[in-house]
């Protein structure tokens, strides 16, 4: 993954840059997940195999960020704010940290 | 590979309920070192999502004022140590047995868990009465410095020329790990999570149809097969599962689920059409302890699944059934939103999210199309019931005319339902009184002991106290209990 080269928001850095400057550093930007999300802890997270359906992680997600899906859990990656929550709470370890 | 080596008195395979209690009461008892092994990532396993415990002859009963026998059941001795552990008062509340004769009552936790509070599905969650165990015990091991040690998968017991376990042989996530003993509790549990070992002895119900699994994944029966290498006698003649089939167990919301599992349904497979029950689910819901479809039947329906279709009227008035029969506070303010989780599931359908959810229409016609049946044959089906219905008998299957309810006014729902599994029961032989584990020739193996799902009493039967959480904490009690009395005895 490409090391982490600012941590200006992506729109942010879209509004305040001139295009000269913006377009190298974007196209740089565009390859790495977490800093075009903001996502500053660097992880993503998702539901493995192992999820047993309990519904735990909805219940604590602070963004709501988790739907029922084909009978299993489900991480809406879009609104996940990467904040580990369901990775702490999950009673059976079935939420996967992959660090990018 | 790097093997680190420990010594302790005691080890535990299986830091559940069975394995917890063991350890903790050992600790108790003898203040010997012992040292839990549990596979997962995080402690508990099944029993995180049991529910009720059930008890006989406690003290804590008596003082409720219930007629309690002396000396106390082993179940009502376990749930006075849990109670002198402290805390547990403010928690607690009984129900009454179902047979008023019977001295068994349940347990549970009184309403869901402050920490679990708000649960979409507090019926079937973590935060009940098995939750409260593993809390509790977990915390009892932080006090008596039991170490728990997770990711860490027993492989071989290291047995003496007596055949004498001195030792087991784990994978740890860096390298192999000999811990020496001199007794060890096996405490991990039954095999619901595999599938093959399932299939082998219920060939009907795992015949490869969609079969949800909603046990921990570390659930496969590993300490049985180890068990066996060295000789301990497995006995899986009378083994059971727990789970079979409810129509949308584990994929729903609290309310939906609820409303869909009761008998006023109508139950086509997913051709639409009804089919023949098994006695077995008749007299369930003659019960009318609701539609819970014994898998023999449901197995040889098309992908072992069925939609339960009801009318507006229908599921308004299951729904204030429903409402009026619950007391726990918890699950009643989910019953209480079931509008809105109906709403949410149809909306989910409609935008095309993955999986069965809720469908609904204004015409059978669309309903079929919606649920991807033959709408020839699912109107034949609905205009036949209807028919039932109106005469108040059904000739074709025998349903209590109490739940024969026709399906008549649009909207139209159909709730998916799918067969799931739970914890299967039954393994190495043991002692009824002491969880000692016996070999193929019928003597027991010195300082082995064994509780929890993964074991089969021998010359007991199966009975209502030996199921679920009951079983388990008290086979780990027991076992506590004997594991420090054969340590008194080695040392």
């Amino acid at each position: 993954m490409a090391e982490k080269t600012s941590s200006i928001s992506r729109r942010k850095f879209i509004i305040v840059s001139s295009e000269a400057i913006a377009l190298p550093l974007f196209l740089d930007l565009t390859g790495t997940l977490p800093e075009a999300r903001g996502n500053l802890s660097g992880k993503i997270y998702f539901i493995t195999s192992e999820c047993v359906g309990c519904q735990t992680c909805r219940l604590f997600c602070p963004e709501s960020a988790i739907r029922f899906a084909d009978c299993r859990n489900e991480v809406m990656q879009d609104k996940c704010m990467h904040c580990g929550t369901c990775y702490r709470e999950c009673p059976v370890g079935a939420i996967s940290e992959t660090i990018v | 590979m790097t093997t680190k080596v420990i010594d302790c008195d005691l080890v535990v395979l299986g830091a559940g309920g069975a394995g917890l209690v063991a350890a903790v009461k050992t600790a108790d008892v003898s203040r010997k070192k012992v040292i839990v092994l549990e596979k997962a990532k995080k402690p508990g396993g099944a029993t995180l999502f049991a529910a009720g415990l059930r008890i006989k002859d406690s003290t804590w009963q008596k003082e409720a004022g219930e007629k309690v026998n002396d000396p106390p059941d082993i179940s009502g001795q376990f749930f006075d140590w849990l109670v002198s552990k402290g805390g547990a008062e403010k928690y607690f509340y009984v129900t009454k047995p179902d047979d008023p004769k019977s001295a068994w009552s349940s347990i549970h936790v009184h309403d869901i868990m402050d920490r679990y509070k708000g649960h979409p599905q507090p019926g079937h969650s973590p935060g009940w009465m098995g939750t409260y165990v593993i809390d509790k015990m977990l915390e009892c091991c932080g006090k008596a410095g039991i170490p728990i040690l997770t990711e860490t998968r027993a492989r071989k017991f290291v047995i003496d020329s007596n055949s004498k376990v001195t030792g087991v042989l784990a994978d740890t996530k860096d390298g192999q790990l000999l811990v020496n003993c001199k007794a060890c509790f096996i405490g991990a549990g039954g095999f619901g999570a595999d599938y093959e070992k399932c299939r082998k002895i219920w060939p009907t119900e795992f015949n490869y149809k969609p079969m949800l699994c909603v046990v921990p994944r570390s659930i496969t029966g590993d300490c049985i097969d180890m068990a066996e290498e060295i000789g301990a006698a497995i006995d899986l003649s009378n083994a059971w599962f727990t789970g079979g089939a409810s129509p949308c167990h584990f994929p729903y919301s609290h309310s939906v689920q609820n409303i869909s599992s009761e008998p006023d349904m109508l139950i086509v497979n997913l051709n639409g059409k009804r089919w023949m029950l098994t006695d077995d689910v008749i007299k369930d819901i003659r019960n009318g302890s609701g539609v819970n479809l014994h898998s023999d039947s449901l197995a040889n329906q098309p992908q072992a699944a069925v939609y339960n279709i009801a009318d507006s009227d229908t599921v308004q008035k299951v729904a204030e059934r429903c409402i009026a029969n619950e007391s726990t506070p918890s699950k009643l303010s989910c019953l209480k939103k079931w509008r809105e989780e109906i709403a949410n599931e149809v909306e989910m359908d409609e935008t095309g999210a993955k999986g069965n959810h809720t469908k609904k229409a204004d015409t059978l016609v669309e309903l079929a199309l919606k649920m991807d049946i033959d709408p020839k044959v699912f109107i034949e089906t609905v205009e036949r019931y209807n028919k039932i219905c109106e005469n108040g008998r059904d000739p074709d299957f025998g349903k209590d005319p109490k739940f024969l309810v026709p399906v008549l006014k649009p909207p139209f729902y159909a709730f998916f339902g799918h067969r799931f599994t739970q914890c299967t029961k039954g393994g190495i032989v043991v002692d009824y009184d002491t969880t000692e584990v016996f070999d193929k020739n019928g003597k027991t193996i010195p300082g082995l002991f064994a509780g929890g799902d993964g074991i089969t009493f021998r010359d007991v039967k199966r009975t209502k106290s030996l199921e679920g959480l009951t079983n388990c904490v008290t086979t780990g009690y027991k076992g506590g209990i004997a594991s420090a009395k054969y340590l008194k005895s080695v040392s």
